[in-house]
């Protein structure tokens, strides 16, 4: 390739500016410092590799806002084309223009350029002073390796591209090393591979596991089986215990049954029949045995009622009782005499109480009231009333009729001379009255006389009741002391001494009353002392008397008429007289009453009349009572008279009887008659009976024959003599009949047994202990077996929750995936490790082939330039070997080391090396050489031989040789020069 | 008279997963359930459409990595089918073939596994009538290389509906171990209704009358199962067939280019990638292959000083914590300037570099790790192509090292 053409729109100074390369091999281009040399290297390399825009910025031209411009080159395969590069568009891409009118872009050009890029083409196709100096300034140990990379990438990039492989491979994986990451991923999965083989062989255990499960199983429901069928004979054997007890008496029934005989005649349901007629049977004869009974009792009974009765003198008890009725009435009549008799005396005794007088039962008696006194006593009474009046009245009268008073009293003094005497007027009165009470007392005694006639009867009686008493109950006593003897019981000498006592005591009590009895009796004789008057003397003393009140009530005129005569002024006086006298009378008169009834002594003179008209009442009633006591006396006779009847009966038919009361021992003989008369029904009632009972007997007598006689027909049906018989006979049939049954109840029990069973079973019936024996093996075996089971399902379960726990573990999936993960992981460790590794590794092999490729070539250019340049003096240059740099070998074959030559020497050997490089490096690229005035150093006879070198070169690349050197342009034709200074106005900034 | 039923293989339960190295804890977990999460996609689906049967052609777990988690949660899944009156009919491939299944789960009844190498069938029933016979037979060992497609018969003629299982490959597909092959010709005309096809993990319709169909797997697993992954929704009638894909995949890998000329410096490409990654409005968790690709040799350098590395990273974690998130498990830098090799021919090093490296032997490189006891057993077989890919980067990462400036 070839520069044809550069056009500068603007780039740094330049600003439309053309240089016309015109197509020439060689060409210098020559100016002074400044004068823009380096610009155009510059531009000339932007336009073939452009710039990044920070770059492109400083060649901004000043003066003119475009930068960019055009380059027209020569590709020998293409022909011409034009680069045009602008700052502001695309920017700073390449667009290439081929004159067909074709445009391409940045990439085609760069396939042009033979993809040398602007480091390489620096690195090869440009070189300066400085690039030699460079060359120079490389520490000895480093030049081969620098020179190997003159114009390539660059050896210090190899350099250390190749360390940091190395670090970085150290980092990832050493052989034997542990810490590198490679190194530890391997150790991690190392650790998760045992892991997992750990969790697989855990997960590979379900088969095991499962298999296990399922032997198990099987064992299980062999085991069950087992079990089961244990069981089963245990319940046939218990079965066999259990009907062991059935087969003995199944035994035992056949047994009897062969003893038993075939046939057996016997009427149809004989025991029922029989019995039935039995039970018809039974209670008849019961019946009649009991009516037997019954009437023997009764003849028994009657006999003996009526041997009861043939004792007794029912006829004078009878007349004894009717006689009771009559003493009763005769005894109520007593008992009520007897009270009103009480009542009387009572009401005597009240009304004399009442009557406060002091008088006795017999004063009484003797009392004589004549019918007269009751108007004595109310006149003396009224008298008496009157005389207090008139007292009174007169009193209060006196002292004014004093005198007249003493007048009337002298001639009441009179008239009483000629009244009769109070002795003699006594004396009548006496008279009048005992001739009254001598009248009663007369007729008292005739009442009494007969009383003691009475009387004597009833004494004669009762002694001699009595007496009889005291001898019986001696000879009572004499008995008892005599059994006493006997028996030697002393409650009998007891008995006797109390039974001799009572009589005596009886006998005592008896004579008493009798005593009593006489003394009351004779007490009442005729009273004798009263003297006896005569009617005369009688009519006489009532006479006189009379005459004596008629004289008195004379008096009493005179004294009127006295008064009416007299002077009245005495009048008052004389009543007072009067009155006093009469009082004295009146007192008198009192006295003598009091006198008389010596009882009134106590009495107010007013209730006298009340009192004896009271005790009039009470003498009535003592004379009642007198009365009373006569007819106390008759029943008294009476009753004691049918007492002695009683006394007569009980003693005749000796009744013992304690009782004493009449009442009592009437009612026992009455209970006696009446039990008399209760047999005596008793004995009909019984007679009634015992006939009655004597047809029954007969009747009943018939039924059992009847009866007898079917069961007669039974036995012989039966052929059996009795009853006895008969119910064996019955009892055999039963029983065979029983044992058949049973037999047959034992077979249907049996039924788990099946016929062939049981007839070995019977023929021989197995001990019940070897049953149970073989019962107690089986349940051994059973435990056994249990005991098996229980461990297998514990097994079993035990084997689930493993099944479980695998099924629900997630832990082998985890980790595998976890594993192949880390694998993934070293995978991609690995690739990158892999990658570097190859990268070193290509490096290293790439470095060697370069070497070998391209060293030799270029030590041979670099032998022959520097033979060149140094007119021939050394001939061949030796590349740097493992310890030792470069060697030179002189035309005399000396050797030197490259350190040994002189500097100047150096300075050729380099310029040699980087002309060989280059030209070597160039050989498949033929892009234009830039040379920057790099033989600066060099003398002009050098600069000469460079020259000459140089075009050479110019034979196979375009050369722009840029220099400020005089000398150096002098060389150079003029249509190779390009004098920058000259042609070009230079913009100056 | 009409079946519907689910066709769905290549389950690989539990298997690992690639790209997970450096992903952060809760997306790993994440990631670890999505086949589950696929499992259960296909359960719901299947009762939500409350289809006649599923058919799983093969492969539903790995033998290898087989874990008892994926045994159960299979096992789960068939449960609740079967709660839904489901059928299932299976059959093994080479990946569960049926004597390297170690954990003995015994599934549910309605589960129907063609547990013999040899071609059987099961009849399907509707009410009472056989509505669809299903033929098929499962691996018994690793691999099984005859063409089994000739023991395919039609029987029972009468049953309206036929269904062929296959777990295997077409004869001329190279890229795939071929197991049980056959060509598309012997399918048709063995006269099936359908054919419900397993083993190659990238869903495609070989046929559409018949319907010959691979579903693909469920969830894609590394950086080759891309986009969407699941199963066809089948609905068969006598004249009217319908077949809808239904994506199943808990998180889906996928891959992005990122054009990022405009970039000039590092801070830029990250605002640059998040925007994009945010307009692309994923609708599932996303793992991601980035490229981002750049007309500027400067992008070199930022790959090469880790600064991308580091971008990656905060991106990562800026989409974490979303719901739908998005990881970006992979990524490369691609520079769409000029050709670096004739670039650099110009540089007698480099050209030396380059004519070195197409001889050079990376294995002798490497020879250090690969003889390495340890790495040995636990890194996998570098393939050719990935000794390309290292090279190229190799030399690239030299390349730039050496010209940096």
């Amino acid at each position: 390739m070839k520069l044809q053409k550069a056009t500068i729109y603007g780039f740094g100074k330049w600003v439309d500016y053309t240089i016309d390369f015109s197509n020439r091999s060689f060409l210098a281009i020559y100016g002074e410092n400044e004068s823009g040399k380096t610009t155009i290297q510059q531009f000339i390399l932007f336009m073939l590799f452009g710039l990044p825009p920070k770059d492109r910025k400083q060649f901004q031209p000043k003066t003119s806002g475009k930068l960019g411009g055009r380059l027209t080159v020569i590709d020998p395969e293409i022909g011409n084309f034009t680069i045009e590069r602008l700052g502001g568009s695309r920017n700073g891409a390449a667009v290439c223009f081929t004159p067909d009118g074709n445009e391409y872009p940045e990439e085609w050009l760069k396939e042009r350029l033979g993809g040398v890029d602007r480091k390489t083409y620096q690195s090869i196709f440009s070189f300066s002073a400085m690039d030699l100096s460079e060359l120079q300034e490389v520490k000895d140990e480093d030049l081969s390796e620098m020179l190997l990379g003159i114009g390539l990438t660059g050896s210090t990039r190899i350099q250390s591209v190749e360390k940091k492989f190395m670090q970085r491979l150290g980092e990832y994986f050493k052989p034997y090393g542990k810490n590198p990451i490679i190194n530890q991923q391997l150790i991690k999965l190392e650790k998760l591979d045992g892991e997992l083989a750990r969790l697989k062989l855990e997960e590979a255990t379900y088969r095991d596991k499962k298999n296990k499960s399922l032997e198990l199983e099987k064992n299980l429901q062999q085991i069950q089986s087992k079990i089961k069928k244990k069981k089963d004979t245990i319940i046939k054997l218990e079965r066999m215990i259990q009907t062991l007890p059935l087969v003995e008496e199944y035994i035992n029934y056949q047994h009897r049954l062969k003893q038993l005989p075939e046939d057996i005649l016997f009427p149809e349901n004989g025991v029922v029949r029989l019995q039935s007629l039995k039970e018809k049977l039974l209670p008849i004869q019961s019946e009649r045995k009991i009516s037997e009974t019954t009437k023997s009792n009764l003849l028994k009974e009657n006999k003996e009622l009526e041997s009861m009765n043939q004792n007794f003198p029912i006829e004078e008890a009878d007349k004894l009782l009717s006689y009771y009725s009559t003493y009763e009435e005769i005894h109520k009549e007593y008992s009520s005499i007897i009270k009103q008799h009480r009542k009387l005396e009572e009401e005597i005794q009240a009304g004399i109480t009442d009557l406060n007088i002091d008088m006795s039962m017999q004063e009484l008696s003797t009392l004589h009231l004549p019918f007269h006194i009751e108007n004595q006593w109310k006149e003396l009474k009224v008298q008496k009333e009157k005389l207090t009046n008139d007292k009174q009245s007169i009193v209060e009268q006196i002292h004014l009729q004093q005198l007249k008073q003493s007048r009337i009293e002298k001639e009441i003094e009179d008239i009483n001379v000629s009244l009769l005497p109070p002795e003699k007027k006594k004396e009548l009165e006496e008279i009048v009255d005992s001739h009254t009470e001598s009248k009663l007392k007369i007729a008292l005694h005739q009442k009494n006389v007969q009383k003691q006639v009475k009387w004597e009867k009833t004494k004669e009686k009762t002694s001699k009741r009595i007496s009889r008493l005291l001898i019986v109950s001696i000879i009572i006593g004499i008995v008892l002391g005599c059994m006493t003897v006997l028996t030697d019981n002393l409650l009998f000498i007891n008995l006797s001494a109390l039974i001799v006592l009572l009589g005596i005591a009886q006998y005592g009590l008896g004579k008493k009353s009798i005593q009593q009895m006489d003394l009351m009796i004779t007490d009442s004789t005729i009273p004798e002392g009263l003297p006896e008057i005569s009617d005369q003397e009688l009519n006489k003393a009532e006479r006189l008397l009379q005459i004596n009140g008629e004289n008195k009530r004379e008096l009493e005129l005179l004294q009127d008429k006295l008064r009416d005569c007299e002077i009245q002024i005495n009048h008052l006086l004389e009543q007072q007289q009067l009155l006093k006298m009469k009082e004295v009378d009146l007192s008198q008169k009192i006295s003598e009453q009091i006198h008389a009834y010596p009882f009134l002594a106590n009495q107010k003179l007013e209730y006298w009349p009340e009192l004896l008209h009271t005790l009039r009442n009470v003498l009535l009633k003592n004379k009642e009572l007198t009365e009373v006591v006569d007819k106390n006396k008759s029943l008294q006779e009476k009753i004691d008279q049918f007492h002695h009847l009683i006394e007569q009966f009980f003693k005749t038919y000796s009744f013992e009887t304690k009782l004493q009361t009449v009442q009592a021992k009437m009612e026992l003989l009455a209970s006696i008659v009446e039990e008399y008369k209760d047999r005596k029904q008793q004995i009909n009632q019984t007679t009634k009976l015992i006939k009655e009972r004597e047809k029954h007997i007969e009747e009943l007598t018939i039924t059992c024959a009847t009866i007898e006689n079917e069961i007669q027909i039974l036995l012989n049906k039966a052929n059996v003599k009795d009853e006895e018989e008969f119910y064996k006979k019955s009892n055999e049939l039963i029983e065979r009949q029983e044992l058949i049954a049973a037999s047959e109840k034992i077979i249907a029990q049996v039924n788990n047994f099946t016929p062939v069973e049981w007839e070995e079973f019977i023929e021989q019936p197995p001990l019940k202990n070897s049953l149970e024996l073989e019962i107690e093996e089986a349940n051994e075996q059973i435990n056994i077996l249990e005991e098996e089971l229980d461990k297998t399902r514990h097994q079993l379960a035990q084997l689930k929750v493993e099944f479980q726990r695998l099924e629900s573990s997630e832990a082998y999936s985890e980790k595998m995936h976890q594993f192949e993960s880390e694998k993934e992981k070293l995978t991609k460790l690995v690739r990158s490790w892999a990658i570097l590794k190859t990268a070193k590794e290509l490096l290293a092999e790439t470095k060697d082939n370069f070497r070998d490729t391209y060293l030799e070539k270029v030590l041979q250019k670099t032998s022959y330039f520097f033979g060149r340049i140094t007119n021939g003096y050394y001939s061949t240059v030796y590349p740097p070997s493992e310890y030792k740099p470069f060697i030179v070998e002189r035309n005399d074959h000396t050797r030197f080391h490259v350190n040994e030559l002189s500097q100047g020497t150096i300075n050729q050997l380099y310029v040699s090396l980087r002309l060989a490089i280059s030209d070597v490096m160039s050989e498949k690229t033929h892009l234009p050489f830039i040379i920057d005035d790099a033989f600066v150093h060099f003398d002009s006879q050098r600069n000469s031989t460079m020259i000459g070198i140089l075009e050479e070169f110019s034979t196979r690349h375009q050369i722009l040789f840029f220099t400020c050197r005089d000398e150096v342009r002098e060389s150079f034709f003029d249509k190779n020069l390009i004098q920058l200074t000259n042609m070009t106005p230079l913009v100056e900034n | 008279m009409k079946i519907s039923f689910i066709h769905a293989a290549d389950l690989h339960l539990d298997s690992p997963f690639r790209g997970l190295a450096g992903v952060d804890n809760h997306l790993f977990h994440e990631i670890r359930q999505s086949t589950f999460h696929a499992l259960d996609n296909l359960v719901n689906i299947a009762i939500k459409k409350k289809v006649d049967f599923i058919l799983l052609v093969g492969d539903l777990f790995d033998n290898d990595k087989q874990s008892l988690k994926a045994q159960i949660k299979l096992r789960t899944a068939f449960e609740q089918l079967h709660h839904h009156g489901i059928q299932v009919y299976l059959s093994y491939g080479n990946h569960d073939y049926l004597s390297g299944n170690i954990y003995p789960i015994t599934y549910p009844e309605n589960v129907h596994i063609f547990n013999e190498e040899n071609i059987h069938s099961f009849i399907y029933e509707k009410e009472k009538k056989p509505l669809a016979k299903i033929y098929g037979f499962s691996y018994e060992k690793r691999a099984v290389i005859e063409r089994k497609i000739d023991q395919y018969t039609k029987s029972d003629p009468e049953i309206p509906f036929h269904i062929g299982m296959l777990h295997g490959s077409i004869e001329s597909n190279t890229e795939h171990d071929t197991y049980a092959p056959f060509q598309i010709n012997d399918l048709v005309e063995k006269d099936f209704n359908y054919w419900a096809l397993g083993h190659i993990h990238k869903r495609e319709i070989l046929k559409e009358n018949p319907f010959i169909i691979y579903p693909g797997n469920i969830q894609g697993r590394n950086r080759k199962e891309i986009g969407d992954k699941g199963c066809y929704y089948v609905e068969l009638s006598i004249h009217d067939s319908q077949l809808e894909f239904i994506p199943l995949q808990a998180v889906t890998f996928d891959r992005l280019n990122i054009d990022i000329t405009n970039c000039e410096t590092i801070h830029q490409v990250e605002i640059h990638v998040v925007a994009e990654l945010k307009k692309q409005n994923y609708q599932l968790p996303q793992l991601l292959e980035l490229t981002l690709e750049s007309k500027h040799t400067i992008v070199n350098e930022w790959k090469n000083e880790e600064l991308l590395e580091d971008i990656i990273d905060i991106i990562n974690e800026s989409f974490m914590q979303y719901h739908n998130w998005i990881h970006i498990y992979r990524y490369s830098l691609v520079h769409t300037g000029i050709d670096k090799e004739k670039l650099q021919t110009g540089d007698h090093f480099i050209g030396e570099l380059s004519q070195l490296i197409d001889m050079a032997s990376v294995t002798d490189y490497l020879s250090e790790i690969l003889q390495h006891k340890e790495a040995r057993k636990y890194m996998d077989t570098i393939s050719n192509e990935e000794i390309t890919s290292i090279k190229k980067e190799a030399y690239e990462l030299l390349v730039h090292e050496l010209l940096k400036e």
